[in-house]
């Protein structure tokens, strides 16, 4: 709920800025070890849209990054394939303590899709 | 028409952070934000250490709660400066929240900041709230798959403090198994095996608020 709050005050933001009146539809990027929860944050999102004016309707896009990762001890980078196996040893030389977490954490509005007018 | 963004959808709350990063640095306060479940006994822990230190720093503690200010009330017994904020439904504080409170509190005359979170491993991970380090406490009767169900608090957490290891005997928890999970993806984790009821591995806690208080100065 408060992850689309702000989200949502980022998108008013920025389409204030480009002086668009409709929204379409938004895309954002989430990692797995991000504790995004796409289901709750489709229905946050339809809900919190639901009596704003140039926002209702608006389709939201969920796109999940895999985390990159870096081997603690080669230096190996690999990435593990799905979210429940995030704690993967390293495919070269078989390390499994002490991995770092490149990438995978972030949220990010990647973009949106407006109109001018409320269609 | 179509534009491209790119911005951290949490950007607002990071840059508070940021700002609140600065002015604890300038006035050297240790400031760190207590991250567990409900009951994990985070509010006895501050209690333990509140009083066990209180003629070496000067502290204080801002609670998040949904509702009420017992805690407040309970560290405050102690001696130690409190603010209750009442997130009101609200699962998690944030920088702006603790921003808006610090003026109840003599930044001049403090050494140790402690942020007391609403009990939940999920949300309060995802806002920082000006912090040196997220301290991940967990208790034995949770059970010792946490780190691997909540990767992201064990991952960003400076310490993570094993709580009610005199529950042991008592409780199918694998010690081993969770600090081996916490660990494969965080390096730098100091992990403290204690128990708040019998004083088990308190004092290495202490030495460890000794040493990142020292590196503030």
């Amino acid at each position: 709920m408060a992850l689309t709050a702000s989200l949502l005050s980022l998108i008013k933001e920025e389409m204030e800025k480009a002086k668009a009146e409709h929204l379409l539809s938004v895309r954002i990027r989430y990692g797995s070890l991000s504790n995004v929860v796409p289901e709750a944050m489709e229905a946050a999102f339809e809900i919190q849209t639901m009596n704003m004016p140039g926002l209702q309707g608006a389709s939201l896009e969920l796109v999940e990054e895999l985390p990159l990762l870096a081997c603690g001890k080669c230096g190996t980078q690999f990435s593990s394939e799905n979210k429940s196996r995030v704690f993967k040893p390293c495919p070269a030389c078989g390390n499994e303590l002490g991995n770092k977490v490149l990438s995978g954490k972030g949220l990010y509005l990647d973009r949106i899709e407006v109109d001018d007018e409320i269609g | 028409m179509e534009i491209n963004i790119q911005r951290p959808i949490m950007g607002s709350v990071e840059a508070i952070s940021e700002e609140l990063n600065r002015l604890f640095a300038a006035k050297k306060i240790l400031v760190l934000n207590l991250i567990s479940s409900p009951g994990a006994g985070k509010t006895t822990l501050l209690e333990k250490t509140l009083s066990d230190l209180r003629s070496e720093f000067r502290m204080g503690v801002i609670e998040g709660d949904l509702k009420t200010d017992n805690d407040a009330r309970r560290v405050a017994a102690t001696g130690a400066a409190a603010y209750q904020i009442n997130t009101d439904g609200g699962c998690h504080l944030d920088s702006k929240m603790v921003r808006d409170v610090l003026n109840h509190f003599d930044l001049d005359n403090l050494d140790i900041l402690f942020i007391e979170n609403v009990g939940n491993l999920v949300c309060p991970v995802e806002f920082p709230c000006g912090e040196d380090y997220k301290i991940a406490l967990l208790s034995l009767p949770e059970g010792d798959d946490k780190p691997e169900k909540y990767p992201l608090l064990f991952n960003l957490a400076g310490v993570m403090l094993l709580n009610k290891m005199d529950l042991l005997p008592y409780v199918d928890f694998d010690v081993e198994r969770a600090e081996k999970f916490a660990r494969a993806l965080n390096s730098d984790l100091e992990i403290f095996r204690i128990s708040c009821r019998n004083g088990t591995g308190l004092s290495a806690w202490y030495d460890w608020l000794r040493k990142a208080r020292l590196a503030k100065l």
